[in-house]
């Protein structure tokens, strides 16, 4: 292992100051002269023509300024993936909170009362809850125009059929021939639910309208830049005509990607004159927003006698809701990755995405891949104990190894899956006696693929020596620190002589969203580049300042000093200001380079549980977290990623389900949608495998998305150890338990 | 109809000429511009707007304005001393106890409640103490570390299994 400074140690987030002193400014906290509040009226049918809408008793109202419904909005579809949604539900409301209006007032009370007081004709249609019933072709057409539909940002193949769209199947081999060879299949359905991302911070914006009609946009968004190229377009105005500022970020998992806001400000903004901001409340957010979407999963696999698997049909169908988002995405993935990270000759896996009258689902921490992570782990376990197998044997067996080829076309470089579940299994405890009758542990695997995307950072030496990095990225899960502990590493400079600026649309670079697991990779070899350059500069100028070679030189805490007499050095202050000098102008560096290949991710969780047979309460007793994410640039980062995705993971395993019933959301709200708290947080311990990447920076991964995807798995798998019970759907709630429990008596 | 109400913020006296029925957070945020403490539902379950008045840890959005006449309040801003952090906000910075940070004004308040009554709690006090503020970004590990550390201790599970199950 090399030894290095401060790349690879656990540094403290260099933005954590401001946060703990309650300095660092979110949506919410930012206000600007002539500001109105914004609120948006909202369907309360599924699904409903709008036969007409009165705005008059409202906009008279004192102290409002503008209302606007879809009369006031430019005719432009969008969406993430799919062109299906505009900015105010136009010919009808698709699910209970659809956007169908909205007023801007002086006081956040005046703009609720003014509400009450649009007047909305609705003919109420027939809808559809359930994607089975969907699917059928006497179900209600939730999207007249599905057949004219284009692509999004994030552009995605699909075909559709009734209330549904359909990405790209994969096929590889002959799967009814691999049944036929098979000694034994297995065919077995699950069924997970929707989840909220639950982000402590409720989303927000605010928008201003320029003396020269340019818009300028502030929003806690993942990524500006998309967000610019889909709000030029949904106004129907060139790039260059909008701004969006990013602003801090509290929490973001996926969901402060999609567009649900800002163009209802930029409306209301144009229509009053002045700046206009809207911020959901936590109600809003969970009937409105885009949670994980809940899923339908088919697993058939044929395995050999002695384990080996042959062949595997798999289907899965998204619920998608009233709009696709990132529906399609989640389809995409789950048909691409049900195979899971093992070998599998014969495999034919689809996934569709169909149109329901309920809250749209979006991007959340890895979409798809828990949904279909637990229907392939579980299935893995029910396939181990057919066979009277250890279940972590059997994953073993099958696991792809260093040379074979993953689903994205790479071949797997870092660790076989035998590290990272060995890791898990020994850690846990696998072969220890169990502490009681209804104590059981599981073990649950799982991979992810961290894209290779553009990017480019730059970064410029001060006069003092210091160093200021410019990038466009949204510092969602410390990508700051990480940045500045590259460039701290390559000047050999102290953390707090870097500082790391994120812009916006105009001042920034360009910078992927903050999400996909994907900035550390492609963003952090940006900044490497960029530091590279400038150094290159930096010892040109050295060069002549030393009157030494090239080689001669090196880099200390000092500055750049001659090896063979080491007293010899010039600082970093001193050779910036020759560079303003000699060469009129600073040392700067850029960085941006082809896009780097997708990188896999492998992953493997235990857990022990300790199940209540009278009562089905589940106890976690402790989680073993494995990940192999290349070289940790800052292990305190990755260690926070790894608790976090874990708990949010067993929130999807146990407790956490927005129940919608007749396509009204039942608990919105944190008392009745339950994330993990303190008093249900087990002991999470963490593994950092680093297998070097051949490509990333330092030999780094992508991190934050994987730890959610294996713990639901996990955790049902450690049911049946305990219990001899197997739940297929989740959550895996008391109540599901005790009826499993009264059946296995029955038999 | 507004009225007038008396109250120490941080230290520093106020007379403020409000409608009785404003909230405590919407007084701090929108009045005084004192928008370190955050709204995360405004319905009292996550605990984002946590406060002292008057030592005790309230969910200022919950808490009418009314209610705060004569009391002694302090928000994340009155805890450092200029540029000397308060020893919870060293600690949270040590051990990785801050994410995204939205959670953490409230989180920080609520600890510095629990430690000014109990200094050495067990990790079982401080899960109960804190059950009522939300995280989505940590997993709570380090919060935990966080706040023992600040009381001399560390976190640790016992290695042999818990008679309880769950620590």
């Amino acid at each position: 292992m090399e030894d290095f400074r401060i790349i690879g140690k656990p540094v403290s987030r260099i933005d954590a100051a401001d946060k703990v002193c309650g300095h660092a400014l979110f949506i919410d906290d930012i206000t600007l002269p002539g500001l109105l509040y914004g609120k948006i009226l909202r369907s309360p049918l599924p699904h409903a023509r709008i036969l007409h809408i009165d705005t008059s008793e409202a906009a008279k109202m004192p102290g409002v300024k503008a209302v606007v419904t879809a009369a006031d909005a430019p005719r432009n579809r969008f969406g993430i993936i799919v062109n299906d949604e505009e900015i105010f539900a136009r010919d009808k409301v698709r699910f209970i909170g659809d956007r169908v209006a909205a007023v801007a007032a002086i006081h956040q009370e005046i703009a609720e009362e003014a509400l009450s007081k649009i007047k909305v004709d609705y003919q109420e249609l027939q809808a559809v809850f359930d994607p089975i019933q969907a699917m059928q072709t006497d179900a209600p057409v939730i999207h007249e125009d599905l057949a004219h539909y284009d692509t999004g940002p994030f552009a995605m193949m699909f075909r559709t059929a009734h209330n549904t769209l359909i990405p790209v199947e994969v096929e590889v081999g002959e799967v009814d021939k691999g049944f036929a060879e098979a000694d034994h299949v297995f065919t077995d359905v699950f069924t997970t639910q929707v989840v909220h991302q639950s982000y402590l911070e409720p989303r927000g914006a605010i928008a201003r309208i320029e003396s020269s009609g340019r818009i300028t946009v502030w929003k806690n968004t993942q990524g500006q830049f998309i967000a610019r190229g889909e709000i030029a377009r949904i106004m129907g105005v060139p790039l260059s005509h909008i701004r969006i500022i990013p602003t801090e970020i509290g929490g973001g998992f996926g969901g402060k990607l999609s567009i649900l806001i800002a163009p209802v400000c930029i409306l209301l903004a144009q229509k009053s004159g002045k700046p206009v901001k809207i911020v959901l409340t936590r109600e809003e957010e969970f009937m409105a927003a885009r949670p994980r979407h809940a899923a339908i999963v088919e697993m058939k696999t044929g395995v050999k006698k002695d384990g080996t698997l042959i062949s595997r049909k798999s289907r899965t169908i998204i619920d998608s809701g009233a709009y696709t988002d990132f529906g399609l995405g989640a389809a995409t993935r789950a048909a691409l990755t049900a195979r899971g990270p093992y070998r599998i000759p014969n495999v034919k896996l689809e996934a569709c995405c169909v149109y329901t009258n309920k809250i749209p689902g979006g991007a959340f921490r890895a979409p798809g891949a828990p949904q279909i992570t637990f229907a392939i782990e579980s299935q893995m376990d029910i396939i181990a104990r057919h066979l009277g197998m250890d279940p972590a044997e059997l994953r073993l067996i099958n696991g792809l190894k260093v040379g074979d080829v993953a689903y994205s076309g790479q071949k797997v470089e870092g660790a076989s899956l035998d590290k990272v579940l060995k890791t898990a299994t020994e850690r846990i405890g696998w072969n220890k006696p169990k502490a009681g009758p209804y104590r059981g542990r599981g073990v649950a695997c799982g991979e992810w693929n961290t894209a290779g995307t553009p990017a480019t950072s730059s970064l410029k030496i001060n006069e003092d020596g210091s160093a200021a990095v410019y990038t466009g990225v949204v510092n969602l899960t410390g990508s700051t620190t990480v940045f500045a502990q590259i460039v701290a590493e390559e000047f050999c400079l102290p953390l707090d002589r870097v500082t790391v600026t994120t812009g916006d649309t105009d001042s920034a670079p360009f910078a992927p969203v903050s999400g996909g697991s994907m900035i550390a990779y492609n963003v952090g070899r940006s900044v490497l580049l960029a530091a590279r350059e400038a150094r290159n500069q930096v010892l040109e100028l050295a060069v002549q300042r030393l009157e030494a070679t090239r080689e001669d030189l090196a880099l200390d805490e000092r500055g750049v000093y001659v090896k063979s007499q080491p007293e010899r050095v010039i600082s970093l202050g001193k050779l910036a200001i020759a560079s303003m000098r000699d060469k009129g102008g600073l040392i700067m560096g850029k960085g941006s380079a082809e896009p780097l290949p997708p990188a896999l991710i492998l992953i493997a969780q235990a857990a022990e549980v300790e199940v209540d047979p009278e009562t089905g309460q589940v106890k976690i007793i402790r989680v073993h977290a494995s990940q192999d994410s290349g070289f940790s640039l800052n292990p305190l980062a990755v260690e926070g990623q790894m608790q976090g995705g874990v708990s949010q993971g067993l929130g999807y395993a146990l407790t956490e389900d927005l129940l919608i019933s007749n396509g009204r959301v039942l608990n919105p709200d944190f008392l009745d949608y339950k994330i993990l708290t303190f008093m249900d947080i087990p002991e999470i311990e963490c593994t950092q495998v680093q297998e070097k990447s051949s490509a990333g920076p330092y030999g780094a991964r992508g991190v934050g998305e994987p730890p959610v995807i294996p713990t639901a798995a996990a955790v049902a798998n450690a049911i049946h150890d305990a219990i001899g019970v197997r739940i297929k759907e989740l959550p895996l709630t008391p109540e599901r338990i005790v009826a499993a429990l009264k059946n296995q008596r029955k038999r | 109809m507004k009225k007038e109400i008396k109250l120490q913020i941080n230290g520093e006296e106020f007379e403020l000429r409000v409608e009785p029925w404003r909230t405590l957070l919407d007084v701090l945020r929108n009045e005084l511009g004192l928008t370190g403490t955050k709204e995360g539902c405004g319905q009292g379950d996550c605990g984002a707007c946590t406060v002292l008045v008057n030592g005790k840890a309230v969910n200022s959005c919950l808490f009418l304005i009314a209610e705060a006449e004569g009391s002694q309040v302090t928000t994340i801003e009155g805890l450092s001393q200029g540029q000397k952090l308060h020893p919870i906000q060293e600690s949270f910075i040590k051990y990785g106890a801050v994410q995204c940070g939205f959670c953490t004004p409230g989180m920080i308040l609520m600890a510095k409640s629990l430690l000014d009554e109990n200094p050495q709690p067990t990790l079982e006090d401080i899960k109960k103490a804190m059950a009522g503020n939300l995280c989505r970004c940590t997993g709570y590990q380090n919060i935990l570390q966080a706040i023992l550390a600040v009381s001399g201790q560390s976190l640790s599970y016992s290695q042999e299994e818990s008679k309880h199950g769950r620590l």
